[in-house]
């Protein structure tokens, strides 16, 4: 049997003139947890309505748990919770008020299912305060509790810990650990924090301009992320010509202040310095460095664009 | 289906607004006769049920309750799109017809059953104190009245369609009442200027024929002359009445219908 939940199949997006998604294709496992990233208008928030039924797709095709067809795709959505975007909430309502009104619309027996969910959000001492009155970060935790609330297999957050404290955002990733790790729950997370993305993701899919640039798994990022060597010569224009014509370097990454890094051959580092030496370039800087998430993110984004 | 109106359900009777209106629909009455008693310092008589209703308060009281129509109906269909908490439903797994229908339901229930009811209140009270009275027949009276509950139904639809394509309450709400104001407009000018007849035409005009006489007549009763008015209730202004406002209301709720099913929600 399949471990695909999520097939996303040539998937396009159009409004009016301007496309939001692109040709998009992925899959999603189950069991995984998959950080979506990409800056704001990437399409993140698109594909993830389209998935929670809010937006209908130009074209291309959406399959979960295995159906494509309307009823199935709303029967799939009963095995799911999405929080997209800021939470909705009904504001001149208590916290409880909000999840009753949500355990009514989802048909859940089970009253006390409301209690449970705000102490798993730590919002169980709020009483008769009204969501108006909430902080961004209360808000939040709301809409995660709203999410929680059916007992879910499969979790979509658009940037769940925006606005929460750096306790909060410790809380927050130790809850979804233990989500994915005791209850198999799968999780698509969106976020522009891309440093705690990388403590919880066990996948990554880099989306701009309504297009995918990557799919990887945290190891394959790992790796990717690892190494590079930053080259600073007398002459960089001319060092990159050369890198790409005789050592076949295509990806070189000029920075602003003209010096270059280079993601490929760095195992063949004598070489490189001996080829830029022998044409008269002179090396002022060559060292190994290692990229970071956000570094290789903001590459991925500038070159693919 | 259910479990989208028992949410909302939840949501409504939780809402001031809804019961600052319902108050104010169901002390409205009332107070319009106490008001008309007291400009009317002439009259000596009581008020009947019957003269209640042959005063012709009941058609000014409908309008008012348009406005309570328009309140109850619209937050009932939109209030959840103006914050977006709808979303919640679809993306619960609700379908879209299921979603609507629900809607749709709650708010002919709120808009136009509850507001059908409170308009009838007066000719219970009236009666339980006073007695029905002479000036009509009650069978033909309370005939007519049952039958308002078409125009309302029909009423109701137009601020359901206005409400769910607008996807706010407040919005809904304000074109209703744009609308009601411009057909009221509308109907005045063309009936007075041009003696066009509109029986039908509009579900405010329909709700005037019925709960306004025409003729009347004095008898003598018990040694007193009175005003006999002539409530009966010819068979086309029954079949018209609920063939044109199921007609009516059925265009209205298609047309949101296809509007909620195809678009995408912010």
């Amino acid at each position: 049997m399949s471990d695909v939940i999520v097939d996303v199949r040539n998937l396009s997006k159009q409004y009016g003139t301007q496309k939001a998604l692109d040709d998009v294709s992925f899959q999603i496992k189950k069991g995984s947890i998959v950080g979506l990233i990409g800056p704001n208008g990437a399409g993140k928030t698109t594909i993830m309505k389209i998935m929670g039924g809010l937006a209908f797709p130009t074209s291309g095709e959406l399959e979960m748990y295995g159906a494509t067809d309307e009823k199935g795709l709303n029967h799939a959505r009963t095995r799911m919770s999405f929080m997209i975007e800021t939470p909705y909430e009904k504001e001149k309502m208590t916290a409880r008020e909000n999840l009753e009104k949500q355990r009514l619309q989802k048909g859940i027996p089970d009253k006390s299912r409301v209690d449970e969910v705000l102490e798993i959000v730590n919002l169980q001492d709020t009483g008769k305060k009204i969501v108006k009155n909430f902080s961004l970060g209360m808000r939040q935790r709301l809409g995660l509790a709203n999410a929680l609330m059916g007992k879910p297999e499969f979790m979509v957050l658009d940037e769940p810990i925006n606005g929460l404290d750096p306790e909060g955002i410790v809380e927050i990733r130790e809850l979804f650990r233990k989500l994915n790790k005791e209850d198999d729950i799968t999780m698509v997370i969106s976020s522009h924090i891309l440093s705690e993305l990388s403590l919880l993701c066990t996948d990554y899919i880099f989306i701009n301009h309504g297009q995918i640039k990557g799919v990887f798994t945290a190891d394959e990022l790992r790796a990717a992320c690892s190494e590079y060597y930053h080259i600073d010569t007398d002459n960089n224009e001319k060092a990159s010509s050369i890198l790409t014509r005789e050592c076949g370097i295509e990806t070189i990454e000029a920075l602003e202040d003209g010096s270059l890094r280079i993601y490929e051959g760095l195992d063949d580092i004598h070489n490189i310095s001996k080829t830029l030496y022998d044409n008269g370039i002179i090396p002022v800087e060559l060292s190994k460095n290692e990229v970071n998430l956000e570094d290789y993110y903001m590459r991925m984004v500038q070159d693919r664009q | 289906m259910f479990n989208i109106i028992k949410s909302l359900n939840y949501s409504t009777r939780r809402d001031t607004v809804n019961w600052i209106t319902i108050i104010t629909l169901i002390v409205l009455p009332p107070f319009i006769c106490y008001l008309v008693g007291m400009l009317n310092t002439d009259s000596t008589s009581v008020m009947t049920p019957s003269a209640y209703f042959a005063s012709t308060e009941m058609g000014t009281v409908f309008i008012f309750m348009c406005f309570g129509i328009m309140i109850l109906a619209s937050k009932a269909m939109s209030g959840d799109a103006s914050d977006k908490t709808i979303n919640y439903e679809l993306m619960a797994g609700h379908s879209r017809d299921k979603v609507f229908a629900g809607r749709v339901i709650a708010s002919l229930l709120w808009g136009g059953v509850l507001v059908f009811v409170i308009m009838l209140l007066p000719l219970g009270y009236l009666s339980l104190f006073n007695g029905w009275g002479v000036e009509t027949n009650m069978n033909e009276v309370l005939l007519r009245s049952a039958l308002t509950i078409f125009p309302i139904m029909r009423f109701t639809a137009l601020t359901i369609m206005i409400a769910s394509i607008s996807r706010s309450a407040g919005k809904g709400i304000a074109l209703s009442y744009a609308l009601f104001m411009v057909t009221t407009l509308i109907a005045s000018i063309l009936q007075d200027m041009f003696e066009i007849d509109l029986n039908f035409s509009f579900s405010m005009t329909n709700a005037a024929t019925l709960l306004s006489t025409s003729n009347s007549r004095y008898e003598v009763i018990n040694g007193k002359t009175e005003c006999i008015f002539d409530t009966s209730v010819p068979g086309d202004l029954i079949w018209k009445t609920i063939v044109v406002s199921l007609v009516f209301a059925a265009i209205y709720l298609t047309i949101a219908y296809i509007n909620f099913k195809k678009t995408d929600r912010d």
